[in-house]
């Protein structure tokens, strides 16, 4: 069965594996302290320092580490919110149907029609910035695009007519629902969470980025580069390591996906 | 009266009532969420009894629906409102900032278009092979990168490294158009290549789609020239749908503008939002809100129209 | 004994494989096959899906359809070996000497355009009429075909008329140009069994008509028996039998040829009811949209 995955997916997978080894255990493998100054500003690379010191002489290698632990911490907080509140409220609505369904859909049709990041500086113009509330708002927003596609796999009638010809063979419902639906719902959803957690890895990193993300002295990728942006015009490329990290596990989650979606696309969502 | 005129009124319609209840939840998420304007302007120094004075003096005490018509009605007037921060008129502000947003958007519109619908035939006709394989690869790594990230790439190797272009756009209104154009390069650059990558995908979609189409191996075997079957067979067909990919994209340049702005420190609506919201500006964050808000749904709208337009069958019905 | 207006000799076509999860290869779909064709009688090319028929077809104007190559084999049309003629010598031969009537008209209609525009596109492109004389053979042609209202029908979109009549309009624009040789490729496949009689009609006195030579694809015995002089039988890229209507059909020789054949009459074995009935229906009622069934 391993022998099956193509190359590129595995790729992806041990990256995305090392990714998330280091952020979960970033105080082990992270060599010096989150917050710990230990050189000059902005010393370039050396045997110390692997990357160099970022803007008041922290190690950066150290700031990345703990910056990837937020950001995928973030991230991964987000889309499962996102996926928990979007898959749910789908499905009830497919399943309601009637106006329940009608006032979920259109307040979905709403809150799509205005671009996130605008939906996001307006909310956090409001409430204080916190790791929490970020979360919750970029969950419950992204939550929109899960809610269509978890509704529109719950509705397809393909699903439907699994659910006929199991009933008509005399299965119960709860058995229909595990062997029938699942298996093949399951596919395009498991890829969308691939595509969704690359959305919140970028989303989190602009947002810090901005100011309005994840408040210094805690790092995260989006913040680094505010942090070292002003090196730019000396020739300090301290603020350019996020970009490497972030392409990196942003490309290997989505070999990932297309794998996963590659399986199966008998059911709407796939890419075909 | 022909329905595609009905059509369209709808959609118009319909372009109008979402705008409007956009305004509603932006003006409503302003309401809802703790923390308002008077918390704003005293910031640390509140005391109950100062916020309260504040909020009575400001008119915010009054209910919430009395407010939004005072300030819906306003912006249909076009008066924003006063900014809490320096007190200046908001539409006055607005008014330069935006249209130098819309410049650096109209400039970057103009150079991405047409390279996508170009790339986009291109890889097409050497379908699979390496141009499109490569097109493929560099779209897919540009999309996987958060755009200022790309803004500090090519300014880094660019601006730094070779000299060419600046880090900073400045553009006010003593420049001549060229000095403008030459300040904005490496902002339009940037732009270009994060909605290439969206935009690119798509048109090459579009245009498979309709290369694959039965009518064209009948033009094919009608014998008519290469050049032929495409400008009089596919071509007419694919205006639709590239069209449609073309105003959903510029949709989502609006956005991007935000961000590439405040890396390259351009004084545009972006910067303006983003400054707004760090300092919690509520009347300028609830005025920008809207304003992109509206550029965003007028833009998509406008796509669903020109669709509608660019249907054969829409247009000459049963 | 007049000279074939179409020789086709030895004709091997191939095309490339994807297996998932193996390498891609190339085989060969068809095995060398020949026949000849005089100027108007039609050929029928009959066989299940798959048996190459509409790649035979398409091969009589040096097409392959979706990657398909002419790997071997020669096809005269006219006196020259069309798989050996100049690109630009191919292009005047399709449209004006050979034309193509596909399985699906309402696809191969362009939706942007009327459809006396598209009719007469390939007659007035190959230099054959006049963009007023197209036109008046359009309008006669289509008046031939059966269709209503002649003159105004070429005036609507494709999408404004039904599947039916897009086929004879299909047909139209096969023999507007006055070609020499028209390959109709199940043209009435895609149609409800009332409106394919009609459109069959329609094309046999067309053909009868303007005396073009055709080759006629189907699976439909049935239907190649009405229209055509010749026949062909096809199994997987090979040619099973080949001769005129009425050997094929009446005295078949190969096993295959007679098992299509018998189809038309199949033996039936009459099975006695039992006494016991297995289904009862009494008060049957069923609602639609309400979802309330009452079975008893």
């Amino acid at each position: 069965m391993i022998k099956n995955i193509p190359l590129s997916a595995l790729i992806g997978l041990m990256i995305t594996g090392v990714y998330f080894f280091v952020a979960i255990f970033a105080g082990f493998v992270a060599p010096y302290g989150m917050a710990e100054i230990v050189g000059d500003v902005w010393e370039p690379a050396s045997a110390e320092h692997l990357l160099g010191t970022d803007n008041i002489g922290r190690d950066l290698l150290t700031r990345m580490i703990y910056g990837g632990q937020t950001t995928i911490f973030i991230a991964t907080a987000g889309t499962i919110l996102s996926f928990v509140t979007g898959s749910t409220l789908g499905f009830l609505a497919a399943v309601l149907g009637g106006w329940a369904d009608q006032l979920l859909s259109r307040l979905v049709d709403l809150l799509m029609a205005i671009p996130s990041l605008i939906l996001a500086l307006v909310i956090l113009a409001m409430v204080p910035v916190t790791v929490p509330v970020l979360i919750l708002v970029m969950g419950l927003l992204d939550a929109t695009r899960v809610f269509r596609l978890a509704r529109s796999v719950a509705v397809d009638i393909n699903v439907m007519e699994y659910v006929e010809a199991a009933s008509l063979r005399g299965e119960g419902r709860l058995w229909v629902i595990f062997r029938e639906i699942l298996p093949n719902a399951l596919s395009p959803l498991v890829a969308e969470l691939g595509l969704r957690f690359i959305f919140m890895v970028l989303f989190i990193s602009t947002l810090s980025f901005l100011g309005l993300g994840v408040q210094p002295p805690l790092a995260d990728w989006g913040g680094i580069v505010k942090e070292n942006k002003d090196g730019i015009i000396y020739g300090i490329g301290a603020a350019l390591y996020p970009a490497i990290a972030i392409a990196t596990l942003a490309i290997s989650v989505n070999l990932v996906a297309d794998w996963v979606l590659n399986r199966t696309t008998s059911l709407k969502g796939g890419r075909g | 009266m022909h329905p595609i005129i009905k059509l369209i009124a709808q959609r118009f319609t319909l372009g109008i009532l979402l705008l409007v209840a956009a305004s509603v939840l932006i003006f409503g998420l302003t309401e809802a969420l703790p923390g308002d304007a008077a918390q704003a302007v005293l910031g640390q120094a509140a005391t109950p009894e100062s916020l309260a004075n504040l909020r009575e003096e400001m008119g915010l005490n009054r209910p919430a629906t009395t407010r939004y018509f005072e300030w819906f009605g306003g912006i249909l007037h076009g008066d924003m409102g006063v900014s809490i921060i320096n007190r200046l008129d908001i539409a006055e502000s607005v008014g330069k900032r935006l249209g130098n947003t819309l410049f650096l958007a109209f400039w970057a519109a103009i150079v991405s278009v047409p390279l996508a619908i170009f790339l986009g035939l291109l890889a097409v006709r050497y379908r699979n092979r390496w141009p499109d394989k490569l097109i493929s690869g560099v779209t897919l790594t540009t999309i996987s990168i958060p755009e200022f990230l790309i803004g500090y790439v090519l300014v880094y190797f660019l601006a730094v490294k070779l000299g060419f272009g600046s880090a900073l756009a400045m553009i006010n209104d003593d420049m001549s158009l060229w000095q403008k154009l030459q300040s904005i390069v490496l902002p339009v650059m940037v732009l270009t290549l994060v909605v290439l990558a969206h935009m690119m995908r798509m048109t090459r979609a579009a245009i498979l789609n309709v290369m694959q189409s039965a009518y064209i191996e009948t033009a094919e075997l009608k014998g008519l020239s290469v050049f032929n079957v495409i400008a009089k067979h596919a071509f007419p067909n694919a205006v639709s749908p590239i069209v449609n990919v073309v105003m959903l994209n510029l949709a989502y340049l609006v956005v991007g503008v935000v961000v590439i702005e405040v890396v390259f420190v351009y004084p545009g609506m972006g910067q303006f939002l983003v400054d707004a919201v760090t300092k919690r500006d509520v009347p300028v964050v609830l005025a920008c809100g809207v304003i992109f808000a509206a550029i965003y749904i007028g833009l998509n709208m406008l796509a669903d129209i020109i669709s509608i337009l660019a249907n054969p069958r829409l247009r000459h019905p049963k | 004994m007049t000279e074939a207006f179409v020789k086709v000799r030895d004709l091997k076509i191939g095309a490339t494989v994807y297996p998932p999860g193996e390498k891609p290869h190339d085989i060969e779909i068809v095995h060398g096959v020949s026949f000849d064709l005089q100027k108007g009688k039609v050929l029928g090319l009959i066989g299940e899906s798959g048996a190459g028929k509409s790649t035979i077809g398409l091969a009589s104007m040096a097409y392959g359809r979706g990657g398909v190559e002419l790997t071997g084999g020669e096809v005269w049309v006219n006196g020259r070996d069309i798989l050996k003629t100049s690109k630009g010598d191919l292009r005047a031969l399709r449209g004006g000497e050979v034309t193509y009537v596909s399985q699906s008209a309402a696809a191969s209609f362009n939706p942007a355009k009327q459809i006396l525009e598209q009719v007469t596109e390939a007659a007035i492109r190959h230099g054959k009429f006049t963009k007023a004389e197209a036109e008046a053979r359009a309008i006669v042609l289509f008046e031939k075909l059966g269709l209503p209202e002649p003159e105004r029908i070429g005036r609507r979109y494709p999408h404004q008329v039904s599947g039916g009549q897009l086929q004879r309009c299909m047909t139209a624009l096969a023999l507007c140009p006055e070609p020499d040789l028209v390959v109709f490729d199940e043209p009435t496949t895609a149609l409800d069994v009332t409106t394919q009689i009609d459109v069959l009609m329609a094309i046999k006195e067309a053909i009868r008509d303007t005396g073009v030579a055709a080759l006629y694809i189907t699976h439909d015995l049935a239907v190649v028996a009405q229209v055509s002089d010749d026949i062909m039988v096809l199994k997987m890229g090979e040619m099973v039998e080949y001769g005129s209507v009425d050997q094929i059909i009446n005295a078949p020789q190969e096993e295959y040829t007679r098992a299509l054949v018998s189809v038309r009459s199949i033996d039936h074995e009459e099975k006695q009811p039992t006494s016991e009935p297995v289904l009862i229906c009494e008060n049957l009622r069923e609602h639609n949209g309400a979802l309330q069934r009452h079975e008893v």
